[in-house]
């Protein structure tokens, strides 16, 4: 694994704007993902995760939504100064995404080859031979059984897996070097979850290639992942190496998603819960957007948002008063 | 949400959630510029129909044969007509017929149309899949086509024409109620009266019906422009309102006779019929948009 | 599933409908005022002609009796008397039905070559000024009668500017073309005359424009709303997420999808097209069904308008049909599943 950085997100605003108001989808968000690194994206539903991934693609839906501030630099590059054109050469080649419901993010009146074929030919300017024959090459790659008879098929003719397949294989057939995954996994069954993550990983492992990997479920993170960043509410709270945050959680906030794991070395029978939910993303409080959840939380916190803090090598956390080790 | 919340809100606090939807709505109405036109439009529809006697400056009725087919000039704005009627008074007093067009339709076809469908909606079964299969029916038959030839059946009469578009409408109502009511006897609130033997006429007024509020009045809102409209086509084949009654519809059809070299007999009336047709459309259009549940959220 | 069984399915579907149709059609005939027999044999025949006439149709039978009779009628294809002018219905509305077809046909070719450009455009730029206009003249298309639009149509460019020709299919100087289809354009171009052609294709244009202009701004709404709705869809998400330019997506992608409610649109409006030419054909004297309808209304001349009326819904729901089929065959789903 390099060292050298891929993507950095720095203090990424994107709002959309309701009838209700202004909903600040994403508020000052950071992250970092280093070359050949699998990153972590966690939170609750709602809190800014999968705008995040699109705001990096230049795909937020607009209207409503628009990407007000900060600079996304993907290998060295302003992706948020380039012009749709730059754009749209840049995704499916150099940054693919795969989305969390396979059923649906395949053209429905297309066959499966058509649309793996489309990109490709797009992207390496082959052949429609070619990009055929490099089509079943991946499909081979991610195990497809009989991949010859899935390039005829409609996506209605699949399952859920192996739809999930396809869309991996389509995803990497442009060798990018970094791959978003939506919540790939939670839309499908949970024995086919396992398999779809370690083929993913393996591919990826195999390419150098690196990942965001968005996900609710902290498992797939300690699973899957080399590093973790933790959002709520729109702003990214912590980041780390997935050992030290699993290790030693410095936010409130990470704690108590940790705490929320069913233990079933504990005894005693109740689940965990943080208290409260999660704010109206129109007004949301000002301060540290997790006080009135925080059990430390005091009249600074209510006032000041928290800058990142170094609590480790690598662990950054935004908190006034990050846990002790 | 977890399951000690849904219970919390279970009693009367999420009895009429379609009230707070309902003021919600008005307050994006208020925010809307079109809508504010459609208003607007509506408005002087209803204070001209009204103040007719003091806006109109001639009887609508009355014949003077020497003036008869002068056009457009100081004394009479709009022209008169072949009986020598001023054309302007007859468009304003055309604006009480319209008002009483659009009300009656919308009165009878969206009250039996939404009971129909609320009925069918909430007790499903034999019952409900007769209703919609005799509103399918209706439907089978193009708007006009039965309208004629139910106005004509009746008689032609502005009464018996209101009466035959009103039950054209009828089926939209009920289908789109019907839709809405499957999924509100699911709710909560619903399920909690009926635990407490609620009667089913009880529920469906009470629950169902103010539940379908806001979608019935985008269509009743449109409603209203198309019933004007299809009663002035009715009038101008000359089965709605007959002469000398100032009815827009009937007063284009008197003046397609003299088209040829008397103008304005047939193009004021029939601006009369657009512009109250687009007030109506374009506040229920606005409506629409404000109610959809996609903007909403 | 096959294609067979998916049109004899909707085939099948359509018998309870027409069912429907034929007793509200037989109904309704029955509520009129006045002694159908009368009507038949005139005001002054004898009080016996009328009784033997009351036999003769059944009359006296009970209403189901009737109505299983008049249903055998029907299915032989017998629609009964005009009593305005004793001959058979069916043998008018034959006659009128060619004309009625080419309006009507003209004005949805016109319709869907405008609308559908002008509806993936709307979308496309939604909320732009395109959009505001397209919306500003749909409103006014769905707002303003069509008889009025038709008067004016002729007092400009008849009347005043003479640019084109006024009422009626054809000059009455030109002779109608040779041919049996009834369908002028189809006859004059297939007997080679083309003064009938010219003729017959100006008397065409004003018309068909009345028609179209308020089936236009349904339509162009309509395409614009399942346009938008296919590009908030995943996959369209997708294919932008690979990169394809917005051409590929809009045309390639959103098209091959939209198209489908829209052919289903284009169906469904029908029934608003069918009323439109109710009035454009009376204002513009043109001899099709819907001016028949109009005279034998007006001479409350029932079998006339009952025949019309079940013509009418069978040419309706035939275009729905036709809308389900075309829908199996754009739709994978169908065609494959």
């Amino acid at each position: 694994m390099g060292e050298k950085l891929l993507l950095q997100v720095e203090n990424l605003h994107t709002y959309f704007y309701t009838l209700q108001g202004v909903i600040k989808a994403i508020d000052g968000v950071n992250l970092c993902v280093r070359e050949g690194e699998i990153l972590g994206l966690v939170g609750e539903s709602g809190c800014g995760k999968s705008v995040t991934a699109l705001s990096i693609l230049g795909l937020v839906p607009s209207p409503p939504g628009r990407v007000e501030g900060g600079r996304i630099l993907f290998e060295g590059e302003d992706l948020l100064a380039k012009t749709p054109a730059e754009m749209r050469s840049i995704r499916g080649s150099r940054i693919a995404m795969i989305f969390q419901e396979p059923m649906s993010s395949l053209n429905p009146v297309f066959r499966i080859g058509d649309q793996m074929i489309e990109v490709i030919k797009l992207h390496k300017k082959v052949s429609t031979g070619s990009a055929r024959i490099q089509a079943l090459e991946m499909l081979h790659e991610v195990r497809m059984p009989d991949p010859e008879a899935v390039l005829a098929k409609y996506p209605f003719q699949l399952s859920g897996g192996m739809l999930q397949r396809v869309m991996i294989a389509m995803a990497l057939s442009c060798e990018p070097s970094l791959l978003l995954a939506d919540e790939p996994t939670t839309a499908l069954d949970v024995t086919v979850q396992a398999q779809i993550l370690n083929l993913m990983k393996d591919l990826i492992r195999k390419r150098n290639a690196a990942v965001l990997l968005i996900t609710h479920a902290l498992g797939v993170v300690a699973q899957t992942c080399d590093a973790v960043s933790v959002m709520y509410a729109g702003t990214a709270v912590e980041s780390g190496s997935v050992e030290s945050i699993f290790r030693s959680p410095a936010h409130p906030y990470t704690r108590g998603l940790m705490e929320c794991i069913p233990d079933p070395s504990r005894k005693s029978g109740k689940l965990k819960i943080i208290p409260g939910t999660v704010p109206d993303p129109v007004n949301p409080p000002p301060g540290c957007r997790f006080h009135p959840r925080c059990y430390k939380a005091t009249a600074t916190c209510s006032q000041i948002r928290p800058d990142p803090v170094r609590v480790g090598p690598d662990h950054v956390v935004c908190c006034h008063y990050p846990e002790e080790g | 949400m977890c399951p000690g919340a849904a219970a919390r809100n279970y009693g009367l606090r999420e009895m009429s959630p379609w009230m707070k939807d309902f003021l919600f709505t008005i307050r994006l109405v208020y925010r809307n510029t079109l809508a504010m036109a459609g208003i607007a439009i509506i408005t002087c529809l209803v204070l001209v129909a009204v103040f007719a006697p003091l806006l109109a400056p001639y009887s609508p009725i009355d014949i003077s044969l020497d003036e008869r087919l002068s056009p457009p000039s100081a004394s009479h704005i709009l022209g008169t007509d072949e009986m020598g009627r001023d054309i302007l008074s007859r468009v304003i007093y055309g604006a009480r017929i319209s008002i009483r067009i659009a009300v009656t339709v919308v009165t009878i076809g969206g009250a039996v149309g939404s009971i129909l469908g609320a009925t069918a909606g909430y007790l499903r079964g034999r019952m409900g899949s007769i209703i919609m299969r005799v509103m399918d029916m209706i439907l089978a038959f193009p708007a006009l086509v039965l309208c004629m030839v139910l106005a004509a059946a009746l008689g032609p009469s502005l009464n018996n024409a209101l009466l035959a578009i009103a039950f054209v409408q009828i089926p939209k109502y009920a289908r789109l109620v019907h839709s809405q009511a499957l999924s509100l006897r699911e709710k909560q609130y619903v399920l909690a009266a009926r635990s407490m033997a609620a009667s089913t006429p009880w529920i469906i007024w009470h629950h169902i019906l103010p539940g379908c509020l806001s979608p019935v009045l985008v269509l009743a809102t449109m409603g209203m422009g198309e019933a004007i409209l299809l009663a002035a086509s009715l009038s101008f084949i000359g089965l709605g309102a007959q002469p000398p009654e100032p009815e827009w519809g009937a007063m284009v059809a008197m003046g397609r006779q003299y088209l040829m070299d008397h103008w304005w007999l047939a193009t004021f009336p029939g601006l009369a019929i657009l512009v109250v047709a687009v007030g109506f459309n374009i506040l229920g259009d606005a409506l629409r948009d404000i109610l959809d549940p996609r903007l909403r959220r | 599933m096959n294609m067979l069984t998916f049109v004899s399915r909707r085939l099948v579907a359509m018998v309870p409908v027409l069912l429907g149709v034929t007793i509200l059609t037989f109904l309704l005939s029955h509520v009129i005022p006045g002694d159908p027999a009368r009507l038949l044999v005139g005001q002054k025949a004898s009080d016996e002609v009328v009784k033997r006439m009351r036999e003769e149709l059944g009359l006296n039978d009970p209403l189901h009796i009737q109505y299983w009779n008049y249903l055998k009628q029907l299915l032989r294809g017998d629609l009964g008397m005009s009593i305005r002018n004793r001959r058979p219905v069916v043998q008018d509305l034959a006659e009128r039905f060619p004309a009625s077809f080419e309006l009507t046909f003209v004005s949805l070719l016109i319709c869907v070559i405008i609308a559908i450009p002008l509806g993936i455009l709307t979308a496309v730029r939604r909320n732009h000024v395109v959009d505001h206009v397209a919306r500003v003249l749909a409103l006014l298309g769905v707002s303003t009668p069509v008889f009025w639009w038709g008067l004016l149509l002729l007092l400009i460019f008849y009347f005043r500017l003479g640019w084109l020709p006024g009422p009626g299919r054809i000059d009455l100087a030109v002779p109608p073309p040779a041919g049996h289809t009834g369908l002028y354009i189809l006859d004059s171009l297939l007997s080679r005359d083309w003064r009938a052609l010219g003729s017959s294709l100006r008397h065409l244009v004003l018309p068909a424009f009345c028609l179209c202009y308020v089936y236009l701004a349904v339509m162009t709404r309509m395409v614009r709303s399942s346009m938008l709705e296919v590009l908030n869809l995943d996959y369209i998400r997708t294919a932008r997420a690979n990169g394809l330019p917005e051409r590929a997506v809009i045309f390639r992608h959103a098209l091959g999808n939209a198209l489908v409610p829209t052919v289903t649109i284009v169906g469904l409006s029908f029934g608003e097209l069918i009323g439109g030419a109710i009035l454009t054909e009376t204002i513009f004297a043109w001899p099709g069904l819907g001016s028949y309808m109009v005279d034998s209304v007006l001479f409350l001349d029932f079998p006339a308008i009952m025949g019309c009326t079940i013509l009418v819904c069978l040419i309706y729901m035939a275009a729905n049909l036709i809308v389900d089929i075309a829908y199996g065959f754009l739709d994978p789903q169908v065609r494959w599943g």
